[in-house]
């Protein structure tokens, strides 16, 4: 595990943000994109590398900690939601059954993804990471390889291996 | 199938071959695997056409069609959006329910979770609450298993200046809740500040918040997260403490479920570290000294205006490293012009009255060592409470010999991770040896050779070594998640030991010594009795069958033999112990004197109750001589000697004693805490005994209620208590009370025993007589059937208590008019006593019920003549208890005498009962009363129908309003 020790309060930062946004979005009916998450992390960074300079002068080091406590915020929607559905509170979402009963399937999908992550992370923790900052950063794999001070091409080999354990962890 | 991780691991381990060869050998040295891998090949051939396919550009999230290696990520990447943008409408709104709740308007957010007002929906509360809704905590079942088992023990927690929990649970959808009690105030720093309180007014305030924090500690409830904002002031000035015993409801060891994150890197958000003591930080132990702490940093934050830490870094961790290893400015020189400003001072002023006492006050709550700070917020409260009546201080500088004594200190109060009973044992009986062991090394180092007294403090280290061990133990990190209970901690102590024993046996036996003591504590004989054999024979092989050691070891054997019910052989090591103890009375203070009560106690259970007495009388005035009028063994003997007293029927004696105990067993305390209430239910079971029911129900059901709190509400002590409660509540007359009590008995037994357990069967049994007498008849003979239907296929229970239960059958059968059925069954039961040859209580009980029955059957002769045998049966003993009880069974000699047209012995018989009645009763008890429907009959048998008549409708009805007690005419029973 990287030393995640300003996580607790990058957690609260992202989460409170991520809510405010997809609200934001709800109310105008638009869909997040990977884009606007990469966005937030990007513009957390410079909100807390302001704020305290010193724990977050290590960029890499951020954007490693950053996109596992995406992975987080992720997998905490999910469980909330899950809780939510199971009262029949969900009607506030939607009222269609089949993306209700879909988005089951998916929450149970990510779950499962998420445990598998946590499966990769003993095996190499840097495989984790890769994981991590792609699909829940929505980072560049060029982003990636300067987070890592690793090659693009490092980057891409290593990506395949972690895609190729996760579905081994996960069929 | 997933793969489990071992072969996960062997993938990638295969991965990094496979790509460091070149594309066109790949598919040849996938053929190639060995056998043992072959299940992986299936994984690997996604990887056969190079790295080349990650170049379809996979970051560009539409466009192109998805290569179709790429839809696990893109399915992922699209998922964690669709999650992300659906979180919002997850939190809860106006008019939600939860649990039981309402949600009416939210009144805040913290990194906890949110707090809304919300009402009963059922309207069955009528106030309003602070509901809590925590964002993260353990897994719901868990949580579940928590709540249950801490709800009591915190809903219990009454005092005013102490916000009430009302409830707490889980919701359908796993939604922990937490109602409580809502206080409309202001964190005490800016009432403080609004109302421009003044110095005097400040202390004032945080002593408030002490006396509620003193109270919860006797409860053994620790707050563990003080601040501000949990101290809120009303507009009247009454500060009331928020959220106590909330952060052990959920605070857990291990990593939640899945998707929340590790507690140790996010859980924590919510404890704020600005007023976390060094050990919350390091996540060590905590105890009550940690709340001290917090009222310290509280005090001094409302004294200065700031912080106690200023660390230069800003961050989280630097404070902590402040916290951990900073010292604290004194008040005196951190105070700003600010504070005092709003203290109505100038800053010279301020720090002048700041420096010295208060300085020393607030830095002795601030110390790193737990152990060095106040012992307990009452002696925090005292100290502040002298220094507004203008009384020097107590507070005082750092010392290594203060240290150490603290440290002695710490060991007593330390509460373990949920162990507080663990180091309250180790106070009462580890320490204790541990003690008595440095100062017999002391003592010995003075007088006789170097080689003995360095022997001794070796033993003494490893004493000491296991138990700092012991607690480390407890520590989250040994836990694996799991909160250790005190008998892990034994488990793991009792394997250390056997390694211990074989190297070093000297000690290896004084740890073993050291493990009895808290077995016996813990009530966990079964444990104890092989430990103690052990002990005992070792002792003689290393130390001479004379030495001190062994006569210690024959007293823990002796006491857990006596504690197992084996009081036989209890007595006679107990004996020997005394014999070989004497020279040693200075360095054995300890089991010497507490010999005479184990004595004592062993000889009054095998009713030598008068020997009892007199080991004790002789015993008492060295005991206090050494220890002290106050102190816990002369406490202890003094009980053993009231209930020698009960037993010999000296019950003027008996009560006096008690008056003495009772005020003392107050002043013990939170370490004494389960002793003292051991103490309260053998009082209340001798005053019982004495006839005294009003003194013994009073403190039987404050020990029900304190060992409800010391133990979980499943605990077999409690069942105890209560079973002795409900017959004081049958011999006082109040049936409805023991109908409640023994029904709450028969629950909590089948919780704790079983529901087909022998025990759970017996406090069936005790539901009879008082079920019969408020006349619910079927109830009691279903609660009988059912007892007896268990016990009977229970080897468990003793003759006597079988004999019990049927005996308690055939009294609710007689009550449902079964009259042949109960006769036939009773003499069943008198004929095995008599045959066995008992003629104790239980005997005379069986034939005061026989003589009901046999009237009852039309032989009302031999009816009187049986009750006439019951009553002489309890005249044997001389107990008040015993008295009234012979009254009442010649009162039933009266009944069938009226039957057999004797009116003029019955009369007589009535007039003797009576006059016993009304000496040994209060005025007004119920069978003063229903002494009438025995006049009515003799009425009747003197012809007098009329009369009868009216009386006996008189007498019933008032036996209902007055006591709920509905009498069949037949009257099986009187009560």
């Amino acid at each position: 595990m990287p030393d995640l020790q300003p996580a607790e309060a990058l957690f609260n930062e992202l989460y409170h943000r991520l809510r405010g946004l997809a609200r934001s979005h709800l109310r105008r009916n638009e869909p997040i994109t990977l884009l606007d998450t990469t966005g937030l992390v990007h513009e957390s960074y410079m909100r807390l590398a302001q704020a305290a300079p010193v724990p977050f002068a290590d960029r890499q080091h951020f954007m490693r900690s950053a996109s596992r406590v995406m992975r987080f915020v992720v997998v905490d929607f999910i469980r909330r939601r899950r809780a939510q559905s199971r009262a029949g509170n969900l009607m506030q979402v939607t009222l269609d059954t089949d993306l209700a009963e879909s988005l089951t399937l998916h929450d149970a999908h990510m779950i499962r993804l998420h445990e598998a992550l946590d499966d990769l992370a003993r095996i190499d923790e840097r495989l984790a990471s890769i994981v991590e900052m792609r699909c829940y950063a929505g980072l560049s794999e060029a982003e990636i390889a300067v987070a890592l001070g690793v090659t693009v091409r490092t980057v891409r080999r290593q990506w395949l291996k972690a895609r190729t354990i996760l579905k081994a962890a996960m069929e | 199938m997933p793969l489990p991780p071992e072969r996960l691991a062997r993938l990638a381990q295969l991965i990094d071959e496979l790509q460091a060869l070149p594309v066109f050998s790949r598919a040849a040295w996938l053929e190639a695997l060995v056998p043992e891998d072959a299940g992986l090949r299936v994984h690997l051939q996604a990887l056969l056409g190079g790295d080349s396919d990650a170049e379809s550009n996979p970051d560009e999230l539409s466009g192109a069609a998805p290569e179709p290696l790429d839809t696990l990520w893109r399915d992922v990447a699209n998922q964690a959006v669709d999650i992300l943008q659906r979180g919002p409408a997850l939190d809860p709104a106006a008019g939600q329910r939860i649990g039981p709740w309402r949600l009416l308007s939210l009144l805040g957010r913290g990194g906890m979770g949110v707090v809304w007002r919300a009402e009963r929906c059922d309207g069955a509360f009528e106030r309003q609450v602070a509901l809590k809704l925590p964002l993260q905590g353990p897994a719901p079942a868990r949580l579940a298993e928590r709540f249950a088992r801490e709800r009591a023990i915190l809903a219990a927690l009454a005092h005013p200046n102490i916000a009430r929990l009302y409830d707490a649970g889980i919701d359908e959808t796993g939604q922990p809740y937490m109602a409580l009690e809502l206080v409309e105030g202001e964190p005490i720093n800016v009432w403080a500040d609004r109302h421009s309180l003044g110095l005097h007014e400040r202390v004032a305030l945080v002593l408030q918040a002490l006396q509620a924090v003193r109270h919860a500690h006797k409860h053994l409830i620790v707050h563990r997260d003080l601040k501000p904002s949990n101290i809120q002031v009303a507009t009247d000035g009454t500060a009331h403490l928020l959220d106590f015993g909330i952060a052990r409801l959920l605070d857990d060891g291990q990593p939640g479920p899945i998707g929340t994150p590790d507690r140790t890197e996010f859980g924590s958000a919510a404890m704020t570290p600005t007023y976390a003591a060094p050990e919350q930080i390091e996540r060590r132990p905590t105890s009550t000294a940690a709340d001290v702490y917090s009222l310290g940093v509280v005090l001094y934050e409302l004294l200065t205006g700031v912080s106690p830490y200023r660390p230069v870094r800003s961050g989280r961790a630097a404070l902590e490293e402040a916290i951990l290893f900073a010292e604290p400015t004194p008040p005196s020189k951190a105070a700003t012009v600010q504070a005092a400003e709003r203290c109505g001072l100038t800053l010279p002023a301020l720090r002048r009255q700041l420096q010295g006492e208060l300085d020393a006050i607030v830095l002795m709550a601030l110390r790193k060592a737990a152990a060095e700070r106040y012992d307990s917020a009452d002696s925090m409260a005292q100290d502040l409470q002298r220094w507004l009546d203008g009384l020097p201080v107590l507070a005082h500088p750092d010392s290594a010999g203060y240290r150490l004594w603290k440290w002695l200190r710490r060991h007593r109060t330390a509460s373990a991770a949920g162990a507080l009973a663990l180091s309250a044992m180790i106070a009462g009986t580890g320490v204790a040896l541990w003690q008595a062991d440095l100062a017999r090394a002391q003592a010995r180092r003075a007088e006789a050779a170097a080689g003995d007294a360095r022997r001794e403090a070796e033993r003494a280290r490893a004493v000491q070594g296991f138990l700092i061990d012991l607690f480390n133990e407890a520590g989250p990190a040994h836990a694996q998640g799991r909160e250790l209970t005190a008998r892990d901690l034994l488990a793991r102590g009792q394997r250390e030991l056997s390694s211990r024993l074989a190297s070093e046996p000297e000690s290896g036996a004084a740890v073993r010594g050291v493990l009895i003591d808290i077995f016996l504590t813990l009530g966990d004989e079964e444990s104890a009795l092989p430990l103690a054999e052990a002990q005992v024979a070792q002792a003689a092989t290393l130390h001479g069958q004379g030495s001190a050691e062994r006569g210690v070891a024959l007293y823990q054997l002796g006491v857990a033999q006596a504690r197992h019910g084996r009081y036989e052989p209890a007595l006679s090591n107990l004996q020997q112990a005394q014999l070989v103890l004497a020279p040693f009375a200075a360095t054995q203070a300890d089991a010497w004197f507490n010999l005479p009560s184990r004595l004592a106690s062993a000889l009054g259970n095998l009713g030598r109750s008068q020997e009892a007495a007199a080991v004790l009388t002789e015993a008492l005035p060295r005991i206090q001589a050494h220890h002290g009028a106050n102190a816990w063994p002369v406490i202890e003997a003094k009980i053993q000697l009231a209930q020698a007293y009960v037993a010999e029927g000296r019950q003027r004696e008996a009560v006096a004693l008690h008056h003495v105990i009772e005020p003392l067993l107050d002043l013990q305390g939170p370490e004494r805490a389960v002793d003292v209430t051991s103490a309260r239910g053998n009082l209340g079971y001798a005053l019982w005994r004495a006839g005294q029911w009003s003194e013994a129900r009073r403190l039987l059901e404050r020990a029900r209620v304190d060992f409800d709190r010391l133990e979980s509400p499943r605990n077999s002590d409690t069942i105890r208590i209560q079973r002795t409660l409900t017959r004081v509540l049958v011999d006082a007359g109040d049936y409805p009370a023991a109908v409640a009590v023994a029904d709450d008995n028969v629950k909590r037994s089948a919780a704790f025993y079983g529901p087909a357990d022998g025990e759970t069967a017996l406090d069936q049994s005790f539901r009879i007589v008082p079920l019969a007498m408020v006349g619910r008849v079927a109830d009691a003979q279903a609660a009988g059937r059912e007892a007896v239907d268990i016990g009977d296929a229970k080897p468990t229970l003793t003759m006597a208590e079988r004999r019990g239960l049927h005996r308690r059958l055939a009294l609710a059968e007689l009550f449902a008019g079964h009259h042949q059925i109960a006769l036939q069954s009773l003499n069943k039961v008198a004929d095995e006593e008599r045959l066995a040859g008992i003629q104790d209580d239980r005997a005379a009980v069986t034939l005061w019920y026989l003589s009901n029955a046999l009237r009852l059957n039309g032989q009302p002769t031999e009816g009187a003549a049986t009750a006439s045998a019951a009553a002489a049966l309890w005249r044997k003993n001389d107990l008040a208890a015993s008295r009234n009880l012979a009254a009442r069974a010649q009162l039933s000699e009266a009944l069938a005498l009226a039957a057999s047209r004797q009116p003029v012995a019955a009369r007589r018989s009535l007039a003797e009962a009576s006059t016993l009645l009304r000496d040994q009763l209060p005025a007004g008890h119920v069978t003063l009363l229903a002494a009438e429907l025995v006049r009515a009959a003799v009425l009747r048998a003197e012809g007098q129908a009329a009369a009868a008549g009216a009386l006996e409708r008189t007498t019933h009805q008032a036996l209902a309003n007055e006591a709920g007690v509905h009498l069949p005419p037949t009257l099986p029973l009187l009560p």
